[in-house]
């Protein structure tokens, strides 16, 4: 009996699950050319295409990265640092304020984002308000993904560092980056792959702009919001938004199968370069000892 | 040198972590300056406890919409959980292991789905499925998109929980000759139930955040819960309908449903960290 109802429920919400995406990229997919990608779209957005929603998706996506990649590297070092020093009360305001931002919901970063960034700083409905809001949202899974890869590195390896008189600041650029990459390089993804979906933060921050995109400070529209725009405000919005909801659905399973394969290659090329460095010592030190 | 160089290094680690807490910080002082002329007001009780939200003549009852979010959710959870349990068990005790690496990347791709996506699914298939009298938006197809939303997740996390020391119940259970069902609701419930627990609370305060894939399936009509195919309105989704145009007490009360929110959700992680 609990073998027939558990498989039941496995193959029913498979069915429903797959049967989703399989019905947005049959319906979605037949529209799709290189004009529907890179022209405006017309029409309130019954027609034309989603070239600026891209970029605009591109834009504030790739700024919150870099925002996330910037202050969160240093930010989990620090963690990092403080939590094996065994310095509990310096590390556990900053760990407590990231477990409340990690369950924190994306309309409240939309508050805070368009109450904070948009008027007290006043960028007003622009990518670079969206991006910042963002790039706090992100910023806890990044950082706990951080850190869990740096205690994963082998302990010995600082101690060893240290005790060779190698400094905190070497360690970190020469030592840690170089074993951390596809960690970095994973999460960044992961960070990407939860800001390509995020509509209700944007909504408050970045606002509905459908023209190309020319600064940071445009407002623009992303192309989630893009979806909800034309499935609820605009009637015969449908056939569009469920070509967009396609190319969304097809970059972000792109994305999310990169990520093993993409930290695979990394290791690999990183993996060949220590072989070819460490050949080349042991060349060098049989043509010193020849000579 | 080398210490000095250590000292200006450690000193930019901080900085970098008082910005961003700084920068958090503001973002809730901020949340809650605004919200302060909602939470002084003088008949606040008076007007907050009544399901009458009329912004243009200060009325701004909050009951009927919290009473729609947490219904949502709650019907949503409550069809998740037992399937996600479901598919967790037959993933570990029915599956072969090729059909096992299946299911769970097809879990992981319905994961990745975006909830903007999931709330064009409901409101393009499961709307028209509730509609009868009524156009079908409501409680129905809200707790049918949700259950979407939070099973691929709560399955693999289950899934991860049961796993967990399997071996060692498995060995004993066979030398004891118990057969898998008595296993699992004998040996494997007791032990591992409040994990399970713990996962599914925090899938409701996912569930309860959620605005996009609610507001495109629930009607936004400000009402009380009353049946599946009864449009609704929940917090969330009043705070991105109405912000973009809303001024002085209206945006104060904006604000202050954003904290109700808030409260709501960190009070469902907070109970799902107690346990640990």
């Amino acid at each position: 009996m609990m073998r027939i109802i558990s498989l039941a429920a496995l193959v029913l919400f498979l069915c429903v699950g797959m049967g989703l995406v399989g019905l947005v990229m049959s319906e979605g997919l037949n529209g799709i050319t290189w004009e529907f990608l890179s022209t405006e779209p017309t029409r309130m957005g019954r027609s034309g295409g989603i070239g600026p929603m891209l970029i605009g998706t591109l834009w504030v996506n790739g700024l919150a990265s870099l925002l996330v990649a910037f202050f969160g590297y240093p930010l989990a070092l620090d963690l990092w640092i403080r939590r094996s020093h065994r310095t509990p009360k310096a590390e556990r305001p900053a760990s407590f304020l990231l477990t409340l931002l990690a369950g924190t919901p994306s309309i409240v970063y939309g508050l805070v984002g368009h109450s904070l960034f948009c008027r007290a700083l006043g960028l007003g409905y622009s990518s670079l308000a969206g991006a910042l809001t963002l790039s706090v949202m992100l910023l806890p899974g990044f950082v706990a993904q951080i850190v869990a890869s740096l205690e994963e590195l082998p302990q010995n390896m600082f101690v060893a560092a240290t005790s060779l008189g190698i400094g905190l600041h070497k360690q970190a650029t020469h030592l840690i980056l170089p074993c951390l990459w596809p960690s970095l390089l994973t999460a960044l993804m992961a960070s990407w792959t939860r800001a390509m979906g995020e509509t209700a933060a944007l909504m408050l921050t970045s606002g509905y702009n459908s023209r190309w995109p020319e600064s940071p400070w445009d407002s623009m529209r992303t192309l989630p919001v893009h979806i909800y725009e034309l499935s609820m405000n605009v009637a015969g919005g449908e056939a569009v938004a469920l070509r967009s909801a396609t190319v969304l659905i097809l970059s972000t399973t792109l994305i999310g199968a990169m990520m093993p394969a993409f930290g695979r290659i990394v290791m690999s090329w990183r993996s060949r370069r220590n072989a070819r460095d460490s050949l080349d010592r042991e060349k060098r030190f049989e043509f010193h000892s020849i000579s | 040198m080398n210490s000095d160089l250590d000292k200006i290094f450690r000193g930019c680690l901080r900085s970098c972590t008082f910005i961003v807490t700084l920068i958090a910080l503001l973002g809730f002082v901020h949340v809650v300056k605004e919200a302060w002329p909602a939470l002084v007001s003088k008949d606040l009780w008076a007007t907050w406890l009544s399901s009458q939200w009329l912004p243009r003549e200060g009325q701004f009852g909050i009951l009927a919409m919290v009473a729609s979010s947490l219904a949502a959710a709650a019907l949503g959870v409550a069809i998740a959980i037992p399937m996600s349990w479901c598919i967790a068990i037959a993933m570990i005790f029915y599956l072969t292991p090729k059909m096992k690496r299946v299911s769970a990347l097809c879990l992981e791709i319905i994961a990745s789905v975006p909830t903007v996506l999931l709330g064009l699914f409901g409101s393009v298939w499961f709307v028209p499925l509730w509609a009868g009298d009524n156009p079908g938006y409501g409680l129905g197809p809200a707790a049918c998109v949700l259950s979407i939303m939070l099973i691929p997740q709560l399955s693999l996390a289950s899934l991860e929980i049961i796993v967990l020391d399997l071996d060692g119940f498995r060995q004993t259970a066979a030398t004891l000759a118990i057969r898998t069902h008595v296993f699992i609701r004998r040996v494997l419930w007791p032990a591992k139930r409040h994990s399970l627990f713990q996962v599914a609370r925090m899938s409701a305060a996912r569930a309860l955040g959620e605005t996009l894939a609610l507001m495109m399936v629930t009607g936004n009509v400000i009402a009380w819960p009353q049946g599946f195919d009864t449009p609704i309105r929940t917090l969330n989704a009043t705070i991105a309908l109405e912000m973009p145009y809303a001024q002085d007490a209206h945006r104060g009360s904006l604000f202050f449903l954003g904290l109700v929110t808030l409260t709501l959700v960190w009070l469902c992680h907070g109970l799902s960290r107690k346990g640990r």
